[in-house]
């Protein structure tokens, strides 16, 4: 499709413009904004689609305003074989001229003109890439819908080596999706309809089972109540062979009650005969018994009687006994009590002996009282006289080490005089002779002055300096000091003075000692009454002394008296002891006496009695023998013995042949026979209740009519299954050729999309360099763009990279199909955003796609386009509306 | 005078077919009503004495109430007694039809149930003994059964209670005739045999299979078939038989079939290869009588392109509008739908579509489910394409 000239007449603000284009390659229409260029197009657009009649608001929108005049579009163009030239005026005087030249020439007007050219383009052009190849300034940068092209997809599939493809492949499309839709959801899931048909179905189905499960139930019962019947049937004999052998068995148990009474009578018998019996060894019994007594009777008399004479004797005895006991009784009494009087005796000496020892003790005592109490005066009288004490002691030491140490001081300062002499002479020294052999020294110190007078000869007196004199009093007060101590102390001198310290101390220890021995030896008494006390003993003692009788020894000392009365104590426990003794067995005596007494008395009386009794007895036995005599009893005895063996053996007969008819199987017997029958009876009811209920259920169940219903069920659920079936079948059917159609249209649009891609490739790598790699998408659009080894998608380039892609893209496709006659480019007042080294690429690549078809480019800049090399110019001017007419 | 009666079976009241369309249902059910009116017109017309029918009176002992009230109304409009054998559908068990309150309330006085053995006299001289189905499964060849009483009865009475005709109403297949040579209800044919020529009975009447047969050598031994067909597999059935026997009844006895029937079903298989085919069978199926009363099953063979099923699809549409029935007899069809390039040129398919259509008829080739849904696929594509063309 090639557009030779356009002309728009009252076409919105446009008067008339008349533009004709490049045959083939590049138009540039410039002016300024609102000249009428996008009118172009625009008018293009309409007076292909819409016949002069129509009044559509795209119509509308182009009247001119404020002149009451019909918009006219005029046009010529090339399609396929065809050029032609295309008028139309709409709104006012529509209008519609056609005026074809080739291949044969042809005018047509009106409806039928617009109709030949709709055929026309229907055949030859590709109006999608029409529309498709035009870029706007100001639309959305959209890349070009070039899988919408008919052209441009035969034009791939020629490059991808393809079969053409069909225009109507997409209609196809459509409709095998919609056929898809009544059945499948989009992720091929059948749909709500076809799910409820099968549901619909299924239900059927289940329930035919339902009213087949009824009939078989039905069934069942049919064939229980056949069963039923047989089994009742059956009974009867049942019952027949039961009750003729209860009847069996209770005739023989009547037998055996028979015979049961029989032995029962002879047990009787038996029992007679033995009671008779009895009765007979009773009497014979009792006929030797009473002999027996009898006999008895009389020797227990003579036996009464002798004992009662030996108890007699006996009796006798123990009178003389007692007597003889009684005296010995009287003789030990005597012996106790000059025992008894030998041992008060014997205790007195020994407390003699006793008191003797304790007033020994005792005056022992009292002699250490006297003792410690004399020792205590002592000491006491010293003490109280003493006057020097442990302190002044120490005092009177301390006082003679300061005089020595004052001495020593002295010594040691003061001057000291050597006498040696050398003759024997005498010599006062200080007022003292001394009398001296040859070689005899004394030495003397001098404090003060020391006179030495050798009489007759020479007074030497030798005085100490002032510093000794000092020392010398100092040793002088120390001494007066000591003086003064010992004076107090009243002792001569220190020695002294330490004596009668150490006399002090024994002192005072030798009181402290009386005291611990007059406590140790008065204990709780005092001194008097410890006088007092062995005073009285004394006196005992030799009072006991005085009354002693001198006919006994009184024991020599306390061990002997001990003896003594150790040996009087035995005696008398001994005497004491044989006393009781005696006693004892005087009581012994006494008591035996009394039981003889009373056993002879008692035999006597027994004896009395057992005569009595035995003459009862005798005289009953005579009676007795005069009634019967013994022999007769012994011939009743054997008769009731052989009557008795009798009875017994025909008891043992009946009996035995009660056994041999078994009276216990045949109860038994009768009883399971009975209890069998019962259950037979309660069978046969059960049988029949349930044989009732099941007629009742037949009745109902019979009446149902299952039959139609299963039927209807069967029929229904057949139709509904063969319309769900059929309805999966279409399902499965719509599925595969949807899936077909589907992968085989993706599969050839990714074939196609290759030399669309190489194109634009091509062409690209004019404006941005060798390395430019596009990926194109399955609708045939770029998705992604790598350049420099960066791959960045299309929506995220920059708006200028976008806009260039979006113009070689469209030139690429231009190119593409070109040679099936193609559609021109147009780009409207677009490039806008590219940069001017772009712009002059681009202009290259629009020059290089001017070679192979028409591009048409509208700008109010004509700057953009200066580096398009070959192109024809066409400027624009805006009109004032002309008067014009068509 | 020579006994004569009408001998049927088989009736199967209430019998429903769920592939005859929902109109022609009832005038199925409503044709085996009115049997028994051409029954009563035939007995009358050809003065039978009764009616017997031996066995399957009705299709099941749980038909509904309605079909009972039907069936005996029109029973009692039989101008004779009709004596009814409980068969294998409708024993006379415990859940019996003939003992549901509904039949009770409703037995015309001329309808009488043949309950046991016990001979009963239908017209003068004229005994039928019977053995009835007392259960859906007998273990025995109750023919047999009965026949054996019979013997002891006549023994008994010297003969003279019961006769001189005898006739034997049974039901179930007969020994020679059974698939099944363990059925333990197979009537045996030797016994039925030995007492026609023992002189126990004269005539056997019986049912259950639902063509005409006369069964063995005798003459006497018969089954009337079905008076309404019931299915596809009768060879003859829609008759009763018009049974006379002579005064002597050692001579045989005449026997003659009576078509009464209105139904018919048929079965058939077509060859289809081409066109003409087609449109022959088109017209054969169109010059039929009785269409509304005949039930149809047809078995294809042969192969067809896309287009020619789509035809034949189309005749068999027709037909269902015009039969009764018209069912598919799928074990016997062959019919192979190869898509032809004739189905697809016209369709002018391109490009992509053109391919998936190749893959398509590629998958048709297979055998199988997959071959179906990719043949329907290919049709489904005929058709979506073909209302695409301009």
């Amino acid at each position: 499709m090639r557009l030779h000239r356009i002309t728009l007449r009252n076409f919105r603000g446009v008067v008339e413009h008349d533009v004709e284009l490049a045959e083939a390659g590049v138009t540039i229409i410039e002016g300024d904004n609102e000249t009428g260029k996008s009118s172009l197009a625009e008018g293009v657009d309409l007076i292909l689609e819409f016949p002069d009649s129509s009044k559509h608001r795209r119509i509308k929108a182009v009247m001119p305003s404020g002149a009451d005049v019909g918009p006219e579009v005029a046009i010529a163009m090339s399609v396929g074989d065809c050029r032609f030239s295309y008028a139309k005026r709409w709104l006012r005087q529509p209008q519609t001229t056609l005026t074809i030249t080739e291949p044969a020439p042809e005018q047509l007007t009106g409806t039928a003109a617009h109709e030949r050219v709709r055929e026309i383009l229907d055949t030859h052009a590709d109006l999608a890439l029409w529309r498709a190849l035009r870029l706007e300034q100001g639309v959305d940068l959209a890349q070009a819908g070039l899988d919408e092209s008919r052209s441009l997809m035969r034009a791939l599939d020629a490059a991808s080596g393809s079969s053409s493809a069909d225009d109507d492949a997409d209609d196809l499309v459509r409709r095998v999706d919609d056929e898809f839709e009544r059945y499948l959801t989009s992720t091929g899931r059948p749909n709500k309809e076809l799910r409820e048909r099968r549901e619909t179905a299924d239900a059927a189905r289940r329930h035919v089972v339902e009213i087949e499960h009824a009939i078989e139930d039905l069934d069942s019962d049919i064939a229980r109540h056949e069963r039923l019947t047989r089994q009742l049937a059956a009974y009867s004999p049942r019952h027949e062979e039961q009750e003729r052998r209860i009847a069996e068995l209770e005739l023989a148990q009547d037998e055996i009650a028979a015979l049961e009474s029989g032995a029962a009578q002879l047990g009787e018998k038996v029992k007679v005969a033995g009671l008779e019996l009895e009765q007979a060894r009773g009497d014979v019994a009792a006929r030797s018994q009473l002999a027996k007594l009898a006999s008895e009777r009389e020797l227990e008399c003579e036996a009464l009687a002798r004992e009662l004479d030996g108890a007699k004797r006996e009796l006798q005895e123990k009178d003389a006994e007692r007597g003889a006991l009684r005296q010995a009784l009287d003789t030990t009494r005597t012996e106790l009590a000059a025992a008894e009087e030998m041992l008060a005796v014997a205790e007195a000496d020994l407390a003699y002996h006793n008191d003797s020892l304790w007033r020994d003790t005792m005056r022992t005592r009292h002699e250490a009282v006297l003792a410690a109490q004399e020792q205590r005066t002592d000491a006491d009288e010293f003490l109280e006289a003493c006057r020097i004490d442990t302190d002044l002691l120490g005092r009177i030491e301390d006082a003679e080490r300061a005089l020595v140490e004052a001495r020593a001081v002295l010594g040691a300062n003061e001057t000291g005089v050597r006498l040696e002499s050398l003759v024997d002479q005498t010599v006062e020294i200080g007022g003292s002779e001394h009398r001296l052999a040859p070689g005899d020294v004394i030495e003397k110190p001098v404090s003060g002055q020391l006179e030495i007078n050798l009489p007759g000869v020479m007074r030497l007196l030798v005085a100490a300096g002032a510093d000794t004199r000092d020392l010398a009093a100092e040793v002088a007060a120390a001494e007066a000091e000591r003086d003064r101590l010992l004076r107090a102390a009243g002792a001569e001198d220190v020695r002294d003075a330490r004596e009668q310290q150490k006399r002090r101390d024994s002192m005072e220890q030798a009181r402290e000692e009386a005291a611990r021995t007059l406590e140790t030896n008065l204990r709780d008494l005092t001194p008097e009454e410890m006088s007092a006390k062995l005073e009285r003993l004394n006196e005992k003692l030799a009072t006991y002394e005085a009354e002693r009788q001198p006919g006994d020894d009184l024991p020599s000392d306390l061990e002997s008296a001990e003896a003594a009365a150790a040996a009087a104590r035995d005696a008398v426990g001994a005497a004491r002891a044989a006393l009781e003794a005696a006693q004892a067995a005087l009581d012994q005596a006494r008591a035996e006496q009394d039981a003889s007494g009373k056993a002879a008395a008692a035999s006597e009386a027994l004896l009395a009695q057992k005569l009595l009794d035995r003459d009862a007895v005798s005289s009953e036995l005579a009676a007795s023998r005069a009634d019967t005599a013994d022999d007769a009893l012994d011939a009743a005895l054997a008769v009731a013995e052989s009557r008795l063996r009798a009875a017994e053996t025909e008891l043992a007969a009946a009996q035995s042949e009660l056994a041999a008819r078994n009276p216990e199987a045949t109860a038994a017997s009768l009883a399971g026979a009975t209890s069998a029958l019962e259950r037979l009876q309660d069978e046969q009811a059960r049988d029949a209740k349930e044989l009732h209920q099941l007629e009742g259920r037949l009745a109902a169940g019979g009446e149902d009519g299952l039959y139609d219903r299963l039927v209807g069920a069967q029929t229904t659920y057949e139709r509904l299954e063969a319309e769900a079936a059929a309805m999966e079948r279409r399902a499965a059917a719509a599925g595969l050729l949807h899936d077909a159609l589907h992968r085989h249209r993706d599969e050839a649009r990714r074939r196609y999309r290759a030399p669309l891609e190489e194109k634009i490739e091509q062409l690209g790598r004019i404006v941005f360099g060798d390395d430019l790699d596009v990926e194109l998408g399955a609708d045939l659009r770029i998705a992604r763009r790598t350049l420099d080894g960066v791959t960045v998608p299309f929506s995220s380039l920059s708006t200028g990279a976008r806009e260039q892609l979006c113009a070689i893209e469209r030139l690429a496709g231009a190119a593409l199909v070109s040679a099936d006659g193609g559609a021109p480019v147009i780009f409207d007042d677009a490039l806008g955003y590219s940069d001017p080294e772009r712009l002059r690429r681009l202009g290259a690549v629009i020059s290089l796609a001017g070679r192979d078809g028409q591009v048409l480019l509208l700008t109010c800049n004509p700057d953009r386009y200066s580096h398009v090399g070959d192109a024809r110019l066409v400027r624009l001017v805006r009109q004032d509306p002309p008067p014009e007419v068509l | 005078m020579p006994t004569k009666f009408l001998h049927t079976a088989d009736l199967q009241l209430g019998l429903t077919r769920h592939f005859l369309g929902s109109d022609a249902q009832p005038r199925f059910a409503a044709a085996r009503n009115d049997a028994i009116r051409s029954i009563g017109e035939l007995a009358a017309d050809e003065g039978c004495s009764f009616v017997v029918a031996c066995g399957d009176v009705f299709e099941s002992n749980h038909v509904s109430r309605q079909v009972v009230v039907r069936a005996l109304d029109a029973l009692g409009d039989v101008p004779v007694p009709v004596y009814l054998l409980p068969g294998n559908h409708d024993p006379l068990d415990a859940g019996s039809v003939y003992r549901s309150a509904t039949f009770r309330a409703s037995v015309p006085s001329n309808v009488h149930v043949l309950e046991s053995g016990a001979p009963v006299e239908a017209s003068p001289g004229a005994w039928l003994v019977a053995a009835p189905w007392l259960s859906k499964h007998p273990l025995e060849d109750l023919a047999a059964r009965s026949l054996s009483d019979l013997r002891e009865l006549l023994a008994d009475a010297d003969g003279r209670a019961v006769g001189p005709a005898r006739i034997l109403v049974a039901h179930g297949i007969v020994d020679l005739l059974s698939p099944d040579a363990t059925d333990p209800a197979a009537i045996l044919l030797a016994g039925l045999e030995n007492a026609l020529g023992a002189g126990i009975v004269h005539y056997v009447a019986l049912g259950d299979r639902h063509s005409v047969t006369d069964v063995g050598a005798t003459g006497r031994v018969w089954y009337s078939g079905a008076p309404e067909a019931t299915d596809y597999d009768e060879v003859d059935s829609g008759a009763v038989l018009v049974v006379e026997l002579p005064d002597d009844l050692h001579a045989p006895p005449r026997v003659e079939p009576r078509q009464i029937g209105t139904w018919r079903f048929v079965r058939e298989v077509h060859p289809l290869d081409s066109g003409d085919d087609i449109a022959r069978l088109a017209a054969d199926l169109q010059g039929r009588d009785a269409k509304d009363r005949t039930v149809l099953k047809l078995g294809f063979e042969g192969s067809l392109s896309l287009r020619d099923k789509a035809r034949i699809d189309e005749v068999l549409e027709s037909a269902r509008d015009l039969y009764a029935g018209v069912q598919l007899w799928d074990r016997m069809t062959d019919l192979a739908v190869l898509p032809e390039d004739a189905d697809f040129e016209s369709l002018g398919l391109a490009g992509f579509a053109a391919e998936a259509l190749e893959e398509l008829r590629a998958a048709a080739e297979r055998p199988g489910v997959d071959g179906v849904t990719a043949r329907d696929a290919l049709a489904l594509l005929v058709r979506l394409a073909g209302s695409g063309e301009r």
